[in-house]
């Protein structure tokens, strides 16, 4: 008996040191990202600047120099860890109410309908858009990120909805996203039809995430609304591991199966809807970030969940990061990178079918 | 502690499944549930664990009315173990069975969680497989596993279905040897729906016979008489005996 408790002690630690060492790798990676850029800084610099913002002193700084980090790298680099977070965590959830593997935030209809709601902005001329070389500028910006938070809002509320219809069973609540998905981007393709070739320039655009419209108010937001769910979710993990098997062994272990699921399926909308709104389409964080997650940390979700935060944070800076790099000056909007994530993921699962996954 | 089951009707939409189903089991006995396949053996300890709720009847622990208590109540008296059970995401085995005290803790487990959990796993003698993953065990280890779990919750009443599915002879015989040691050193009360009759007797105090919905027998394992299984299986049975009043039914070729 003893030694089962130690074998356990030893599991938890080994658990903790994987936690801090992506902590810490989260961080190197930050610096790393906020010294790269059309103006490359030392990694002294970097730290010199930081200290500088956040603990004020007498010391003298260049000013450009500290206005590039705090208006144009910071807020970017923030956001990126921000939103590989609120989707690492979003994906881990959906795929345990789900009890599927390949859930993520698409299988609920949440980005075919946030791209409906910009469609809706751009296209129907909620938002009106100039067009200045290359830079799409809309007049309003926050007109379509009104849209798409609404739309995949409502989405995820008429998904919810069907769901408890049918006594939330994973298999409903997928056939419901999967018909919302089509539902919206057929109406998508309608607006589409009847836009300028300007406008729908400017959808594409906004689908294809890009971290670059991030601004702080943006990043303050989505902060809010990762740093509100989070506590619910965590007080929600146990419910979680009870729910790997089925629904019918929760609720004999004392879970409240149809609560938890609607619960967590507007956590899940909030944390996929809200980034999703401001910087557009980012694929495959929600569903690698958990995978991966799962693989060095095991399925208790009182460790999986913050694992999948950090791990979906690490996974969207470095696609950033690299998305700004290999084409400079050229930058990659992330949401193409992170699209190409997804290949690697699907054939290890293809060559790696051993774990019951599925 | 007695479970008695009253008049427990259920339906599922119009189709009616359980008829006015009542009988009692006794603390520290074993009660196995008979009969062939849709006679409604997982519908009855559905409804005895709430999964299902009966549209009439009631199901009493220590005359407490079952049908009334919230959901985490109900898992601290009964321990379930489904007749099937699929892994997806794997857990290892100390994390699925610490599982079963979901309904006693907090958001971390305590020292009594973490020592009701060691202690049985060495009952059940898992302590070699506790930190392997569930989804590396064989099916009777993971069904001792699933079992363990029922056992962490503490339950005053263990609810089995089919416990012996897919399991080999030894591991037939010696999941339900514990489950009779349990029973009797734990005062456990347990309900088990078998299907493998000889087996079931063999480890049973009572018998309960079902037939589309209905119970047609209730009582001692050896008074159950062959005309009853007859009549419910619908093929002509001998019956042997072993010399410790234990019938053993075969079927007549």
């Amino acid at each position: 008996m003893r030694q089962v408790l130690e074998e356990y002690r030893g599991l938890i630690k080994r658990r903790s040191i994987v936690m801090v060492s992506l902590v810490i790798m989260l961080l190197s990676l930050t610096l790393f990202s906020i010294s790269i850029g059309s103006m490359s800084l030392s990694l002294d610099k970097v730290v010199e600047v930081l200290t500088f913002i956040f603990l004020p002193s007498s010391r003298r700084m260049d000013p450009s120099l500290v206005r590039i980090i705090i208006n144009l790298r910071l807020p970017r680099i923030i956001m990126a860890i921000v939103a590989g977070a609120c989707l690492g965590v979003a994906g881990t959830i959906l795929q345990v109410i789900l009890r599927n593997p390949l859930a993520s935030p698409y299988t609920i209809g949440v980005t075919s309908s946030a791209a409906f709601g910009a469609a809706l902005a751009i296209i129907l001329g909620a938002g009106v858009i100039g067009w200045m070389g290359k830079n799409i500028v809309y007049t309003n910006p926050y007109v379509v990120v009104f849209n798409a938070f609404t739309f995949s809002a409502m989405c995820s509320i008429i998904v919810a909805f069907l769901s408890l219809y049918k006594g939330t069973s994973p298999s409903a609540t997928i056939l419901a996203g999967i018909a919302m998905t089509y539902l919206f981007s057929a109406a998508t393709s309608l607006l589409q039809y009847f836009g300028t070739t300007e406008q729908i320039a400017a959808l594409v655009f906004w689908v294809f995430g890009d971290l670059g419209k991030a601004e702080w108010l943006d990043v303050s937001i989505t902060s809010c609304i990762f740093l509100i769910t989070l506590p619910l979710i965590m007080w929600l993990t146990g419910d979680y591991n009870a729910l790997i098997s089925s629904d019918e062994v929760a609720e004999s272990l004392g879970v409240n199966v149809k609560t938890v699921r609607i619960i967590s399926l507007i956590m899940a909308s909030l944390l996929t809807a809200t980034p999703i709104a401001f910087v557009g389409t980012i694929s495959f964080i929600g569903l690698l970030a958990p995978h991966i997650a799962r693989l060095i940390i095991g399925s208790d979700h009182r460790y999986l969940v913050p694992t999948s935060a950090l791990i979906g944070a690490i996974l969207l800076l470095a696609a950033d990061t690299a998305g700004r790099t290999v084409l400079s000056p050229l930058i990659l909007p992330v949401g193409i990178l992170t699209a190409f994530m997804g290949v690697p993921l699907f054939l290890y699962l293809l060559l790696k079918r051993r774990e019951g996954y599925l | 502690m007695i479970l008695r089951v009253a008049g427990v009707c259920f339906r599922y939409g119009s189709l009616p499944v359980l008829k006015d189903v009542t009988f009692e089991v006794n603390k520290g006995e074993v009660a196995c549930i008979l009969g062939p396949n849709g006679s409604g053996k997982t519908t009855l300890l559905r409804c005895i664990n709430r999964l299902l709720r009966p549209y009439k009847g009631s199901v009493l622990v220590n005359e407490r009315d079952v049908i009334s208590l919230k959901r985490a109540e109900v898992a601290k008296i009964f321990g379930y173990v489904p007749q099937i059970e699929e892994n997806r995401f794997p857990l290892t085995v100390f994390e699925a069975v610490m599982l079963g005290r979901r309904p006693h803790m907090g958001w971390r487990p305590s020292k009594r969680d973490f020592k009701a959990v060691s202690d049985i796993l060495r009952d059940l003698d898992l302590e070699g497989l506790a930190m392997r993953k569930v989804s590396e065990l064989s099916g009777g280890e993971w069904r001792k596993v699933i079992m363990a779990r029922a056992l962490a919750q503490e339950p005053e009443v263990l609810l089995l279905d089919e416990p012996t599915n897919h399991l080999d002879l030894k591991h037939q015989v010696e999941v339900l040897s514990l489950v009779r040691t349990l029973a009797k050193k734990k005062g456990l009360c347990v309900i088990m729906a078998m299907h493998d009759i000889n087996l079931a007797l063999r480890f049973s105090d009572k018998v309960i016979v079902i037939s589309e919905g209905r119970i047609v027998f209730s009582g001692k394992v050896s008074e159950l008489s062959p005309s009853i299984v007859e009549r419910v299986y619908g093929i002509k049975v001998e019956v042997l005996h072993d010399g410790n009043g234990i019938p053993i039914i075969i079927p007549a070729i």
